[in-house]
């Protein structure tokens, strides 16, 4: 893209439709051999949202990190406005932290857009996993934090289409607690021991859900659509009433 | 024209082309390619066309939406126009649900078989119930031999212009609403309930034909001057929304454009809504 062909203005539009999606990936240290395959792997799905102009308009992308703690690395936006930074191995593997960082961000940056005049769609969370939590609080936090009761009206209301893919050690049984909420969320279980093809089906899989959300065409407007990871190994389910 | 501009998009070595834009037009617009021809020869990009009664100017166009564009899929919005005796406009615009692939032949069925009805008197919700029950025929006959599936949304309205007002009848099914464009410049939408906002986040969810009833919701309507629109969501969301759209489109249709002015404004480009266009407008003969 030209700036001298296209000619855009970085203000605020009202009523501009935004499907927000956020990729929290583990950088625990046990990740420490497979940065870099990891972040090839988000280069690439950076170069495949861009070559989709009708993706790009609409898909914004949040990317995060978490090991003890965690954190936006960068904001949500347009991918052909932003840089995918180079991540980094941390500490352990706090799943507590992911969500509430992520029910923090999603919040925030819900009431931003709406506060400019955008439209959104319910955010997808990719959830990227190669561990088992090390925080024995960590299903509590998620009730806490991302889920909601829509006959007590309790919990977050803004909460995303919550998508745990897991590898390595990654139980597949919390897995199965992760996909929220009924009839929208799905998770992944990946049992090779090839970490760099897990991560590569993973990542080819949330390339495929972006750019085919974006493209479907429901009453004409996009919606969320899922794909499965192509990698041997691997099982899937539908999101379980566990809360 | 408030908050518009007529926008240069260039590729290389190829033509120049200009269209309108309504505030920021987004990638899409400038650089999905047109595409090859659709693969069941017939279906156009676009469709125009501009008519008069006693009293009335009618222009009406239908235009692909970037989305299909990107898709190499046809448009699925449609719309049909006729009269009941001298002076009474009768028009139907119809969005084909996009994910169904045969929706632009429901499109185009419900709209034409809903101003036959009304043209051989038949009152607004018998008219969509008979409709209803052909279009559920279609879809039983395209399924069986598995041709596709489909459905649709549906606005009918007539409407005269008499005394300085409009008085009419609008019926709806799905979320295609009629807008009065006032002397004031200001929008009003006539078909109350369509938009549903409140909610804490947006949806494409909506109720198209066939339904298991055939019903339809409806309302008679009297308003002074100005000039009346029937629409797809393509236009009627970002218009809903949008102050900027408002007023420009307010600016351009306060008098009937030329017809093919008329169908490049009602493909106006507009970040990431990529749906297919559709406006039947009507004015006062010489408003």
């Amino acid at each position: 893209m030209s700036e001298e062909l296209v000619r855009e203005r970085q203000a605020a539009e009202q009523g501009q439709l935004v499907m927000p999606f956020y990729l929290i990936c583990d950088v625990s240290y046990s990740m420490l051999n497979d940065m870099a395959a990891l972040n090839d792997c988000l280069q690439r799905l950076r170069r495949a949202i861009v070559a989709k102009p009708v993706v790009d308009d609409v898909a914004h992308i949040c990317i995060m990190t978490f090991s003890d703690t965690a954190k936006v690395v960068m904001p949500l936006g347009q991918m052909s406005e932003h840089q995918v930074p180079t991540l980094s191995v941390e500490g352990g593997t706090n799943y507590g932290a992911a969500f509430r960082e992520l029910a923090n961000t999603v919040k925030r940056d819900a009431d931003l857009l709406k506060q400019q005049g955008y439209k959104i769609y319910r955010p997808c969370a990719f959830f990227l996993t190669d561990g088992e939590p090390l925080d024995d609080d960590w299903w509590d936090t998620f009730k806490n934090t991302l889920t909601y009761n829509r006959t007590t009206r309790v919990g977050m209301r803004q909460h995303p289409v919550f998508v745990p893919y897991g590898f390595r050690d990654a139980p597949e049984d919390v897995l199965r607690k992760l996909a929220y909420p009924l009839e929208r969320g799905k998770w992944y279980h990946i049992k090779s021991h090839d970490i760099e093809q897990a991560l590569d089906g993973i990542i080819n899989a949330i390339m495929t859900s972006v750019v085919s959300s974006g493209m479907s065409s429901q009453t004409g407007q996009p919606t969320l659509v899922h794909a499965q990871p192509n990698v041997p190994g691997m099982s899937s389910g539908d999101a379980e009433d566990f809360i | 024209m408030t908050g518009a501009e007529m926008t240069v998009a260039e590729s290389d070595g190829g033509p120049a082309a200009m269209f309108p834009a309504i505030g920021n037009p987004g990638r899409a617009a400038f650089e999905v390619p047109d595409g090859p021809p659709p693969a069941r020869v017939g279906p156009s990009d676009i469709e125009l066309s501009a008519a008069s009664l006693p009293g009335l100017v009618i222009r009406a166009a239908s235009v692909r939406g970037v989305q299909h564009r990107a898709q190499h899929t046809v448009r699925q919005d449609a719309f049909a126009l006729g009269q009941v005796a001298d002076r009474v406009a009768v028009v139907a615009v119809c969005d084909g649900v996009g994910s169904l692939d045969r929706s632009d032949y429901a499109s185009a069925l419900v709209s034409r078989q809903l101003v036959g009805h009304a043209m051989a008197g038949t009152p607004w919700p018998y008219a969509f119930a008979a409709v209803n029950t052909e279009l559920a025929k279609e879809v039983a006959e395209f399924e069986a031999t598995a041709s596709g599936a489909m459905a649709t949304t549906a606005l009918a309205v007539s409407v005269s212009f008499s005394g300085g007002c409009w008085l009419g009848e609008a019926a709806w099914v799905g979320d295609s609403p009629l807008w009065h464009l006032g002397d004031d410049g200001v929008w009003r939408p006539l078909t109350v309930g369509i938009t549903a906002d409140g909610h804490a986040y947006h949806s494409s969810g909506v109720r198209p034909l066939p339904t298991a009833d055939g019903s339809a919701s409806w309302c008679s309507f009297r308003c002074p001057g100005g000039a009346l629109f029937a629409m797809t969501d393509g236009v009627s969301n970002p218009l809903a929304w949008a102050a900027d759209v408002q007023g420009t489109l307010a600016s351009w249709w306060a008098r009937p454009p030329d017809p093919l002015a008329f169908a490049a404004q009602v493909g106006f480009a507009r970040k990431a809504h990529i749906d297919d266009r559709t406006v039947v407008g009507i004015w006062p003969d010489g408003g």
